[in-house]
């Protein structure tokens, strides 16, 4: 943990502002491909009404946003958070393409 | 947390995420709780900001009470889309009567306003003022700016709120072992167990009132999964409302005129279907129109929103639909909206939702004066830097000035001419002066002195305002207690009290502080966790 | 009935005090032996459970596990302010 009276190099500064913007542009990214896959799969298995999937997986991924906030700041490689945001997210979304 | 990177523990790394999440909007978030902690009043801070407004006395049947407001709005604004009663209730004393025009006014005016004596069905001609519903309103649109920018201001605070939460309950790893611990005047570990109790203790409410702020704004604030499966355009919005909200649908007009029915008739029918609740409001969509609808709610006697509505045809009064049947998800999230603003709660339960966000303000103040205080003891005798010295003062001008604000707006109320231009604007004026001078003050003074010297003005503004509104109106607590206007009583009970928690505060700051704990200070220290936030 | 379910509430809250030994030894002056710490916790799910049935049969679902709850929150408060001040006084 940086402490109080920790120096603040560049690299650092760049880490953090990397990982804030993949915690929350890449988690709302995330949170949204997935709750649309997840409500386009409940939709064509008639489990839920679009509608209602939709709003479901929007109120569920406000706790999920804060999960991936939460991993990315633990992870210790930014490469890999990187990887993990952006690659899961485009699996939803290709995932989505396939079952809507 | 390493300079180049994360060393991947993870109870370090959510510590320090804990820290910055509640620590870059902790303004914000401060701002938040305490004008939205007002907002569990804001009804009674609106009868004591209307001191012209009606005692509660009055023996008035329902239905007279709002046909005096159909009268008034039929007789003022026929050509209205809408003319709306509002009943009084166990939180309001007069009939507050409101119309959504055809066409704005040559000001600009989309609506009109007004508010009718019960007892003797006059118009009551009170104050212009901002009331409790301007301090409601703050908490989630701000003042200054537009709406649309503010609200997404907001929900990027409560975000950060939520995720501050979640890590501060991942960081606290003695939550049970410390459940009741608050050691007093133990410098920087009676901050982190005022901080830890104020938060472990009202978690259910934090973490209640954190998720709903987000759930009220939902499609605004996460609109990713609605746009990738129901498209952009406004149509996949409606879709969405209407699935979550059916039967609500605005009443379409016909064009042909028609006469209004006797709401005598639907209130009686309201009356049967609710026998232990309160009319809350009349409200007719297209008054005059063949197409009009009624609507009938009632005080909420349950948790979840909508669940006390009755529609009628407002031309035969034949029932159209009864609360209609929302799906479970919605019903979740009206639910959940319900427990944020509190409105099914009864007088007790609302002091312990007042109580409850005033600790939510306590929380995030005593988690900035702890930042500071550990800053500050790591320095071991180096000079103060400059930014810890701004954040200080900072942290002064955002913890005692808000609420220094917020006392001055309601002295405004009574200083300020009646008659005056802009009165309401300004009386919200007079609030961000004088937290802006709360800060400028903390700037120049020394800084245990500007504590000290702003806690003491807080603490005379509020034991003195009962004072001020004896001396500007005829509402003071000699003729409120004796009318049994416990509102307005009770608003001037909570200013002295608060004004002796300030008195006690202020002593609490002329002794001298320990300034950290280094080593056990009692026996019972040496089994005290480790700081952890 | 507010006021009856805040003090059930109370007692519970109370009762799990008494049974952690920090807090025992500020209330009571001695820490709690084995049995008296089963005893305690028992009687302090008894009296919270007590107090959620009140909250719950007078207010209905909803509203009355909304009570609950703020009981709960304000009698752990207030055990903690007197734990506090019995600390101070020592």
């Amino acid at each position: 943990m940086a402490g109080p009276q920790t120096t603040f190099t560049a690299g650092y500064r760049w880490n953090i502002a990397a990982r804030f913007l993949l915690a929350f542009l890449g988690g709302f990214v995330c949170v949204s491909t997935f709750g649309a896959l997840a409500a386009a799969l409940f939709a064509n298995a008639q489990w839920m009404p679009l509608p209602q999937g939709v709003h479901v997986f929007t109120l569920f991924g406000f706790v999920a946003w804060c999960g991936i906030a939460m991993w990315v700041f633990f992870h210790e490689h930014l490469r890999h958070v990187a990887l993990g945001v952006v690659g899961s997210a485009a699996l939803f979304y290709a995932l989505f393409l396939l079952v809507r | 947390m390493s300079a180049n990177g994360f060393h991947g523990a993870f109870r370090q790394s959510m510590a320090w995420l804990h820290t910055w999440a509640g620590l870059v909007l902790s303004v914000l978030l401060y701002f938040i709780f305490v004008t939205g902690t007002f907002g569990y009043f804001n009804a009674e801070i609106d009868h004591w900001m209307q001191p012209e407004a009606p005692s509660p006395k009055h023996s008035v049947s329902t239905a007279a009470m709002a046909q005096m407001g159909f009268d008034y709005l039929q007789r003022e604004q026929p050509d209205a889309r809408r003319h709306f009663v509002g009943l009084p209730t166990e939180r309001g004393n007069a009939i507050r009567v409101f119309a959504n025009l055809s066409e704005p006014t040559p000001a600009g005016d989309t609506f009109i306003e007004a508010y009718i004596d019960p007892s003797s069905g006059q118009l009551v001609d009170v104050r212009a003022t901002g009331g409790g519903d301007a301090l409601y309103r703050m908490h989630y649109a701000l003042h200054y700016m537009p709406y649309e920018v503010a609200i997404y201001i907001v929900g990027v605070a409560t975000l950060f709120m939520l995720l501050a939460i979640l890590t501060g309950i991942v960081v606290h790893k003695k939550i049970f072992t410390d459940f009741f611990t608050l050691r007093l005047r133990k410098g920087q570990r009676s901050w982190l167990d005022g901080h830890n109790i104020s938060s472990v203790l009202a978690l259910p409410f934090m973490l209640m009132i954190t998720y709903s702020g987000l759930v009220f704004y939902t499609f605004e604030y996460s609109p990713g999964t609605m746009f990738l499966t129901m498209g952009v355009e406004q149509e996949a919005r409606d879709e969405m409302y209407g699935y979550l909200y059916p039967g609500f649908e605005q009443p379409k007009p016909t064009g042909e005129p028609a006469v209004m029915v006797d709401v005598q008739g639907p209130l009686s029918v309201a009356a049967s279907q609710w026998p232990n609740a309160e009319i809350r409001f009349v409200d007719i969509f297209l008054p005059g129109d063949s197409g009009a609808m009624m609507r009938i709610g009632s005080t909420v006697d349950g948790i979840a929103r909508g669940g006390s509505l009755l529609q009628f045809n407002a031309v035969s009064g034949q029932v159209m639909a009864q609360t209609p049947d929302m799906p479970a998800d919605a019903v979740f999230s009206q639910s959940v909206l319900a427990l944020h603003e509190g409105r099914f709660a009864n007088y007790g339960l609302r002091w312990l939702y007042f109580i409850s966000g005033l600790l939510g303000a306590a929380m995030v103040a005593t988690g900035l004066l702890l930042w500071a205080k550990k800053r500050r003891s790591s320095l071991r005798g180096q000079a103060v830097p400059r930014h810890l010295a701004f954040i200080e003062r900072t942290n002064l001008g955002i913890i005692v000035g808000l609420p220094l604000g917020v006392m001055t707006y309601f002295w405004a109320n009574r200083i300020l001419p009646v008659a005056m231009e802009g009165r309401a604007e300004w009386e919200l004026h007079c609030l961000f002066l004088a937290w802006a001078l709360s800060f400028a003050h903390a700037g120049a003074r020394e800084l245990r002195r500007a504590w000290r010297e702003q806690v003491a003005l807080l603490a005379a503004m509020c034991l003195l305002l009962p004072i001020l509104n004896a001396i500007t109106t005829d509402v003071h607590l000699g003729n409120t207690l004796v009318q049994g206007d416990w509102v307005r009583a009770g608003f001037d009970l909570t200013s002295m009290t608060f004004g002796l928690l300030c008195c006690l505060t202020w002593r609490y700051l002329t002794v001298p502080q320990p300034r950290t704990i280094k080593a056990p200070l009692t026996s019972q220290a040496a089994t005290a966790p480790k700081a952890s936030a | 009935m507010m006021m009856a379910g805040f003090v059930v509430a109370l007692g519970g809250m109370f009762c799990f005090a008494a049974s952690q030994k920090k807090q025992a030894l500020l209330i009571f002056g001695t820490s709690p032996v084995h049995g008296w710490r089963r005893l305690a916790i028992i009687g302090g799910t008894v009296l919270l459970g007590l107090s959620a049935w009140l909250g719950v049969s007078v207010y209905g679902f909803g509203v009355g596990l909304v009570t609950f709850f703020a009981w709960a929150c304000f009698a752990a408060w207030t055990v903690a302010l007197t734990a506090s001040w019995q600390r101070s006084k020592k």
